[in-house]
Formats: C-alpha cells, structure tokens, sequence
C-alpha cells in the first residue's frame, strides 16, 4: 500500500474490546474485592465471546474470574450478593436481550436494596452488556434497551462513544458505590480510537461536549456519535455550528450540560440508536422544554430507530436503525 | 458464470475478519473444496474453501479488514 | 428423615432455642393483635408454627453469618438476633426502624445480625445467598450463608439457577427450604411435581436432606451438619424442614383450601407447647421458664411502645438511598 502517511496514524489507537479488557485488568490488579464473572469469560472458554476478558482468568485466578452456567438470575444475584457483602463483583449477561430474563435482580434487588434497606447495605456491582443492530443477528440478540434501565430509580445506565471512554467509564462504573449497567456496542468492539493517556478517568453524571458550536446542540450518547460527528463536520462546511454532547452516563443525565448549552443555542436535536418511542430522547426533550421552553427557536427533534424489532434481513436492518441523512434533516428542521 | 467468494458469518459476534493470505495465486485453477484463502477473527483462523472450481479471480489485499459481506474474490 | 445426630443440642443450646422460640411467637402474636386492633396496617404472613424450626436453625450460626430470608420471615430475623425494637419500628412504618422505615415488614435488613436481604419476591433470595457465599469462598472469612424460602420457591427458575451454581462452586450456602405444606392457597402436591424437595438436590449432586423442622433437636442438628459441610469447604447443602402454618397464606386468609383434619392434626401438634413440655421433661423449671418468657414479654411491650410511639420518617428521605448521594430537592 502506498497510501501517503497521515500523522494520526502515529498516534497509539486501541479498539473498544482492548479498552474494556484494560478497565478490566487495571480494576482487577487494584482491588482484589474485583471479581469478573459471566458466561465463557475465563481463558478455557475463550475470554469472553467478544474477547473482552481474554487473559484475565489466567493473571487474576479462577477464583475472581469465573465462567457460569448459563443463567443470567444466578450470574446478576451472585453479583448482588457478592457486592452486599462489600465485594466490587462485575458481572457479563452476554447480550442486553439476555437482562430480560434477569430483571427481578436487576430491577427488584440491585436497583432498590440500598433504598429499601434504608442505606444499610449497597450494591457496588457493575453488570456490562453487549448489543446493537447492524450484525444480522435479529431481533433477540441486538435492541438497545437502556430507557427501561434508566426508568429505574437506583440504576445508573452508563456507555461509550469511543475507546478512551469506555476505558474510562468502566473504571469509574467499577468504583462507583452504586449498580451501574455499561453497555458495549457489539459492532463497535473492533473499532479505533486513540488510547487514553495513563491516568485518564472519567466521572459517572458527567456529559462531555464533544464539539463546541452555537447555531444547535445535539445530544447523543454511543455508537451514534460517529454519524452525529460527520454530520456536524459536513454542515460546518455550510457555516452551521452544531454543538454535539456526549452524555456518556445515560441516568442520571448530566442535565446542567445540556440545560445550559440548549440555553445559549436554544435549538436541540436528540440522537440514539434505541427505538424512539417512549426513549431516552423523549426525557431528554422534556426536560429541555420543561426548563427553556419559552427560549426555545425551535421544537427539540429526536431521531432514533424505527419502531420494530430488530430485523435480521440486511434490507430491513439498514431501515430500522437510524440514519445520518435523518439526523442532518432533524438537525435543518430546528434552524427552519 | 462467476461465484463470489464473500467473508462469511461465523458466528453471532463476528462482524469482519483480516484476511491473512490467499492459499491459491490470482488466475490459478482451483478445484471446488481446495482452500483458496483464509481469515482471522479475534478467535479463530478459519481457511476458506473453493465453493466450486475454476479460476480464481483475487481482488482483496492479505493483512486487511474486511466487513462480514465483503467481496474478495470469485471463481470463474 | 434424617436420623438423629450423634450428638444433640445440650440443655444450654435448646434453653437458647427455647428462648428464641418464644420470642418469635409472642411478637407474631402481638402482631396479629395489632394488626386485628387497626394499629398496624400491614400485609401480614405469619409464622405461627415455624417458630421452632428457625429458633433451631438460627443457633446452628454464628452472630457474623449471612442470612437472606423472605417475606415469610420474621421468626428468621428475630432468630438470627435482629433486635426487638428496630424490627417493630420498621413494621410500623417509623424512622427508627432498621430500614428507617422504607423497606417494610417485607424487606427487613440488618447487616448488624447478617441479615443481608428480605425479599418480597418468590425465589430471588437464593442467587443472592450464592453471592454472599462467593464473597466468603472468595475471601476465605470463613462465613457461611444461609437462604430460607418455602415449598412454593422450590418451582421458581431461580431455585434451579441457584443450587445448579452452588453445587459447581461448591458454595459455603445452606438452603433451607421450610416446607409448609402450601405454596400460598396451592397444596403441595397440587404444585410440585418431586415427592419432596430434598430429591431436587438429586439433579444437582447437592447433599439434600429432609428433617423435622419442628423438632428442636432434629433440625438443629441438621443445621449444625451443613453449617460444619459449609465452613470445611465441603460446599452447600439443602435441607428440607418440615413444618406447618398455622394461619395461612397472609394473616386474614381463611384458609378454607386446609382440610380441617389436617389444620386440627397440626394444632393438635402444636411445636412451641411440645418443645414446653420437653424442657418441663427435661427437669427444666417451670420457674425458670416462666422467667424467661416474662422478661420477653416485657422486652416486647417496651419495643411495642418504643415503635408505635417513634416518628414517622422525614418526606426529604425520599431523596435518600437512591444512590449514595442524595438526590436533589
């Protein structure tokens, strides 16, 4: 190949399932209270179906990394036991879809237990699931389910929108003293991005404005920040101003950020891969007209995917997840 | 009548493969079930047999990612 | 049945059981009164009749061991020495109560005596309990953990999970399934498909044992078995407790589904008057015995007091024990 050189291409890049595997490893090596179980996570069953544990079984010990039985209400009540007794227990369902059969721990216990024990007890755990569309993998094994998390009291629902991120968020989902759900983009796992720097952590709450701009704001969180990002390049060009937030921790959301950046361009789009309906967009949006409502321009725009399960064909996987042109148009319709 | 040759799905997690090196030299007769390529996955290498024989046609680089899908080749 | 053990509780041990024997039973009956009276306004599932299956159970620990328990499950928590006034400040709703009154009868939790979790849903205790054990097996604290749930919980998919998971880990838990008899209005037999539940231990290679849970010395003897299996690493173990309730599903529930014979038999058994008159056999005093049930009573008359007469929890505390940090106003 003798493609010319680019700079960036210097610059040390890791995929998403390198990140995850060093949050993983650099959480393990600081506190031995970590523990790392799910399905086929240890080295004999391959580190995980995605890689992301891969060595940690073999480093760390059978002891604190363990490959289960297949059954999502023993793997998340191991967790939340293991966290009551004061562990830092991080727990793999496999796929998101698979949190279904693992609801009453996850929403009757991890969420409530602190509230309902009158904080005598916590549940420090972190569950970390995969999903996404776009793999031909239909409709069991792809929805992004992260509104029902976030409609949880107890919960905090946290993902990524590039490796040094996801690094960062895991750890911080590890240290956190309350249950975190993290969610990985399943085609995102071999995805670059550059390396964080030695010590880069990020604080759970906290959204991150990607891009600086004045004339609109979108919010988004995840695998859509790539085409938020080209979009938002491409209108740069027209001389619009797009700001872009990356909520980065989904609930709570970090509302100032985005109370105060719609504020000043008083014009906003939100983004994310899940069906729109009754989705994170819909909070976001209310929120924004409860408080600006009378600074509004515009109507705030949601784009998310279709209404549907996930579809396995590829013709109508491509229509169900959501689009850049649709962003672009949400993003136009705002400044009409 | 040409076959595609296209990186395959093998399982529910992959979503592209590198693809390491043609076992078969670009215009080479190949008989259907010899090994004409092979890709790796983050865990697996996986050598890819000729669905049928004829002429091999290569159009994809060894040591790149290709997405599940992708056309590397066909066989006239 | 299990036999015998070789060694049975001494006079000290069953005195012990005794003790929380009464206790339990004069708090539900207390319970029961108040509720009936309209002072308390709770849903209410007694354990008139399970009294001494916990009482025996609960003195197989140690004061550090974890238990996880149900709704079903205040004979438990008074057994493993949740104290008398915080437990009855929660059940009436007040600050003072061990869950500041936001968890209710049926999530009573006290890390203080290792009562991690109540839980009001059928069968979620045991991955729990697994999960307190890892952190023993894990920590080597040498801790065991004990899950208590009822017949009906044995046809929940979590049971499965469960005692599969515990059996491959070897878990230091000890399941103790107190076999009432009913699974809410449903007999057993109408429910559950084993002859009884110590044969589903079969299908996960668990030791599984089915003892009298109302004979004082049989089940603590089954108890101190597992728990001694358990703390030696020799992984968990199911017990299958007999025993029977005598007020239903929920206090108010007329039972009309019980056989009369059946409902007269089990009265006429009645575990807490029997293990009475075993003490008197045992040359235990009436004195002595009047003694103690007299310093109960008053211990619950000052925690009936205490609770009833304790504020109700600030509105702000709403915000609080969402998450670690409270959340805005």
């Amino acid at each position: 190949m003798n493609a010319p050189v680019n700079p960036a291409v210097l610059i040390e890049k890791i995929t998403f399932a390198q990140a995850i595997n060093m949050a993983l490893d650099e959480a393990m090596a600081a506190d031995p209270e970590v523990l790392l179980f799910g399905e086929d996570v240890a080295d004999r069953e391959g580190g995980g179906v995605f890689n992301a544990s891969k060595g940690l079984s073999t480093k760390y010990g059978a002891a604190r990394v363990r490959s289960t039985p297949i059954s999502e209400q023993a793997i998340i009540g191991a967790a939340v036991g293991a966290a009551l007794a004061g562990m830092r227990p991080v727990a793999e369902i496999m796929l998101m879809n698979f949190t279904t059969v693992a609801m009453d721990q996850i929403v009757n216990h991890a969420a409530k237990i602190r509230f309902m024990s009158g904080g005598q007890t916590a549940v420090p755990l972190t569950i970390r699931t995969a999903t996404g569309a776009g793999t031909g993998n239909g409709g069991q094994h792809s929805d992004m389910l992260e509104a029902w998390f976030a409609h949880t009291a107890g919960l905090k629902v946290v993902t990524a929108s590039n490796p040094a991120d996801a690094k960062a968020l895991l750890m911080a989902c590890i240290e956190d003293d309350d249950p975190c759900l993290f969610i990985e983009n399943i085609p995102s796992y071999r995805a670059q991005g550059p390396a964080p720097e030695p010590g880069y952590r990020a604080k759970l709450g906290e959204a991150k404005i990607a891009r600086a701009g004045d004339d609109v704001t979108v919010i988004t969180y995840g695998r859509p920040m790539n085409e938020v990002s080209a979009v938002a390049e491409k209108l740069a060009g027209e001389g619009i101003s797009v700001e872009v937030i990356d909520l980065r921790t989904i609930a709570p959301f970090d509302e100032t950020t985005v109370l105060n950046s719609v504020g000043r361009t008083k014009r906003a789009v939100v983004v994310h891969e899940a069906v729109k309906n009754f989705g994170v967009g819909a909070e976001v949006s209310s929120r924004i007209h409860e408080e600006l409502f009378g600074d509004l321009k515009s109507a705030v725009r949601r784009v998310g995917s279709r209404f549907a399960p996930v579809p396995f064909s590829p013709a109508l996987e491509k229509a169900f997840i959501y689009q850049a042109d649709e962003i672009e148009a949400a993003i136009r319709a705002t400044l009409d | 009548m040409s076959t595609e040759l296209r990186i395959p799905k093998l399982g529910m997690s992959m979503t592209e493969a590198t693809l390491t090196e043609w076992l078969a030299a670009d215009g080479a007769q190949v008989s259907s079930g010899a090994l004409v390529y092979a890709i790796e996955t983050d865990k697996t290498v996986t050598e890819i047999e000729a669905p049928v024989g004829g002429v091999l046609r290569i159009s994809a680089e060894p040591g790149e990612i290709y997405p599940v899908g992708e056309l590397v080749g066909t066989i006239e | 049945m299990a036999k015998p053990a070789d060694a049975a509780p001494d006079r000290d041990t069953l005195l012990e059981i005794y003790r929380r024997t009464v206790l339990i039973n004069r708090t539900d009956e207390r319970f029961r009164a108040l509720i009936k009276s309209g002072q308390l306004a709770i849903a209410y599932y007694s354990p008139r009749g399970q009294e001494v299956l916990s009482a025996a159970l609960m003195t197989a620990l140690r004061p550090d061991d974890y238990l996880v328990t149900t709704y079903r499950g205040v004979h438990d928590q008074l057994a493993k020495g949740v104290p008398v006034r915080e437990l009855w400040a929660e059940y009436a709703g007040r600050a003072t109560g061990t869950c500041k009154g936001k968890g209710g009868p049926m999530h009573i939790t006290h890390p203080k005596t290792g009562v991690m979790v109540t839980t009001g849903i059928v069968g979620s205790g045991l991955p729990i309990a697994n999960g307190l054990a890892l952190s023993s097996q894990v920590r080597g604290d040498g801790r065991v953990t004990v899950c208590c749930f009822g017949d009906g919980a044995s046809n929940i998919g979590a049971f499965h999970e469960s005692l599969n998971m515990a059996s491959v880990w070897k878990l230091p838990v000890i399941f103790v399934c107190q076999n009432n008899g009913y699974a809410e209005s449903t007999r057993y037999a109408d429910g559950t498909s084993a002859a009884t539940i110590a044969d589903r231990g079969v299908s996960y290679a668990m030791r599984a044992v089915t003892v009298d849970g109302n004979d004082p010395a049989l089940m603590h003897a089954a108890a101190r078995e597992a728990v001694a299996l358990a703390r030696a690493g020799e992984g968990p173990t199911l017990i299958e407790a007999k025993t029977f309730r005598f007020m239903g599903h929920y206090f108010g529930d007329p039972s009309a589904y019980i056989p009369k014979a059946e409902m007269e038999a089990a009265v006429a058994a009645d575990p807490v008057p029997a293990f009475r008159a075993r003490l008197i056999e045992l040359q235990v005093s009436e004195t002595q015995l009047a003694a103690m049930e007299a310093a109960i009573e008053a211990e619950l008359e000052a925690a009936v007091a205490y609770a009833l007469e304790s504020p109700f929890p600030d509105a702000a505390e709403i915000r609080r024990d969402v998450f670690k940090a409270e959340l805005a106003a």
